[in-house]
């Protein structure tokens, strides 16, 4: 199963995204923003899942990679007037760069969408206590405090720890979050939720492949949401899954769900690959990437079978 | 009948499940083999159903050998002293399998669907059809059968199925205007045949101990008067 995930990886999973052409953009954007806000800048850096190079390909064939860019602004401003400042600079960098064909207000954020695949969020923060920065929550538009660097290497220092697993575990995690929220048609689950919840369970604890991480993620995850627990941001001190219990829109049960779903799933497949039984296993795997799923005409016969001639539902005590 | 003589019917009975056989151990007869459940030769199932000495009074059990089903309840799987598969609730056993039917009519009715049933959850992660775990499973079983989910018409028509109040023109307990005839006849005498009256009575009982909870929860609202159940 392991060299089936890796194949996955692979051809279905890494961003099909020429970084070397995106760091000559983000790099020509980073210095005209810089050279438009003259002292109002006092930093600018890449942050991201592109930065931490956990980034995965889009499942809508149309949808563009973001490249976050964070400007510390010398500016003890609301949101709004931060993103003020940012559009104005965004209309002049517009006109000035061929390769752009726009750029849109977003919530927290201005985007720059270039001819190519990928656009480049402008986001703006101000400095904080304890080197830390505070930008906006882009699901709850409230401002937090943390470190984006430090998430950064974080990650990078337990990837290693791990022997490089860990991000290529992130990035399938994130591929199973996108196929979640495609059957759900809205999103459920935070990318960096659930990229910090698995750095911070292999911080000390060793996973022998991708499905034994998948495994223990699974499992772990299934037990912290289900039992509410809060998952801290390892830099800024506060919860990164308060989303899920949004008053106007609470996500926890679904995440839940699909969180078991994922944990049998997986806790299946090792079982079959345990027995030999790789065909099995490949079926578990089905159940949580559309990749595997090779029956679903079978499923579909079944069902229909079972429900034309009346089957007795299966009942346990 | 003598368990030789059971046997040899036992063994014609199954002779269209060309991978199962059927021998006699510590007089319980034991049908062991591949069941072919009809989606392919790489969805079989090694199984083993057992016929006690009561047997055909007694319902069957039945195994799957080959470990493919997790041994959980929530794969319909029971674990213990009364392992084995969980086919369907009691109150259908009979209506599928009739006592003197053919045990081929078991394994086609019951088993066939179960592990079928099996391969849908292998493949999605979810069952065609289930029922609810425990009681709550056997109140859906109601709600279907009756029409109704208020736990009090349903233990009306479970009391009247007890006293052998079953009439067509009888008044129909569910407290409707019609008569049994043109309302639950049909539901409540398919109860009387297949279900034993201990089923009835334990059912009976869990329905009363709802509608005292319900009651409890609602006695400030509803002041002293209690609903006579």
């Amino acid at each position: 199963m392991h060299d089936s995930l890796q194949t996955f990886l692979t051809d279905k999973i890494e961003p099909n995204l020429q970084r070397k052409r995106t760091k000559s953009a983000h790099r020509q954007v980073r210095d005209l923003v810089g050279e438009k806000l003259g002292d109002k800048l006092i930093t600018d850096f890449v942050m991201g899942s592109y930065k931490r190079h956990t980034m995965t390909r889009r499942l809508k064939p149309d949808s563009k990679y973001d490249v976050d860019v964070m400007f510390v602004l010398n500016e003890d401003h609301e949101l709004e007037e931060l993103l003020n400042t940012m559009e104005e600079v965004a209309k002049e960098i517009v006109a000035e760069i061929d390769d752009i064909e726009e750029y849109r207000r977003q919530r927290v954020s201005i985007g720059l969408r270039y001819k190519d695949n990928f656009s480049i969020d402008l986001v703006p923060g101000v400095p904080a206590d304890d080197g830390c920065y505070t930008l906006h929550d882009s699901k709850e538009l409230k401002p937090v405090t943390t470190d984006p660097l430090r998430h950064i290497e974080f990650i990078k220092t337990v990837n290693i720890a791990r022997g490089k697993a860990l991000k290529p575990l992130i990035k399938l995690i994130k591929r199973w979050a996108q196929e979640v929220a495609l059957e759900a048609d809205h999103g459920v689950f935070k990318s960096f939720h659930l990229e910090m919840l698995a750095a911070q369970l292999f911080e000390d604890r060793e996973f022998s492949d991708y499905l034994d991480g998948l495994n223990q993620f699974f499992t772990e995850a299934y037990r912290i949401t289900n039992a509410s627990e809060k998952v801290l941001d390892p830099v800024g001190g506060g919860d990164i899954s308060s989303y899920l219990d949004k008053p106007e829109n609470p996500r926890r049960q679904e995440a839940i769900d699909a969180l078991k779903k994922a944990k049998d799933a997986v806790a299946d497949a090792v079982r079959h690959e345990a027995d030999d039984e790789a065909r099995l296993a490949r079926r578990a795997m089905g159940r949580i990437y559309d990749h595997f799923n090779t029956e679903s005409g079978t499923a579909a016969a079944i069902s229909s079978g079972l429900a034309s001639s009346n089957a007795p539902k299966p009942w346990s005590e | 009948m003598a368990v030789s003589e059971l046997l040899d019917r036992i063994q014609q009975e199954i002779a269209d499940h060309s991978g199962l056989v059927a021998e006699e151990i510590d007089g319980a007869i034991h049908i062991t083999g591949r069941l072919d459940i009809g989606l392919g030769d790489e969805d079989q199932f090694d199984i083993d159903i057992v016929l006690d000495d009561s047997y055909p009074y007694s319902m069957p059990r039945t195994y799957e050998t080959g470990g493919r089903v997790p041994r959980v309840l929530d794969r319909h799987y029971y674990t213990g002293d009364d392992a084995g598969c969980c086919l369907c609730m009691p109150h259908l056993f009979r209506k599928r399998f009739p006592v003197g039917a053919p045990i081929s009519v078991y394994i086609n009715q019951l088993v066939v669907p179960y592990f079928q049933n099996q391969v849908h959850y292998e493949i999605t992660g979810s069952y065609v059809s289930e029922y609810a775990h425990g009681f709550a499973g056997i109140y859906e079983y109601y709600t279907e059968l009756f029409g109704v989910s208020e736990p009090l018409i349903i233990l009306r028509l479970i009391k009247a199925v007890l006293a052998r109040d079953v009439r067509g023109a009888r008044p129909c307990p569910c407290g409707g205007k019609r008569k049994q005839r043109k309302c639950h006849l049909k539901s409540m005498k398919e109860l009387k045949r297949y279900m034993h009256d201990g089923q009835l009575t334990l059912d009976a009982e869990n329905f009363k101990k709802i509608i005292e909870h319900q009651q409890d929860a609602v006695m400030a609202d509803a002041g002293d008067k209690r609903i006579s159940i």
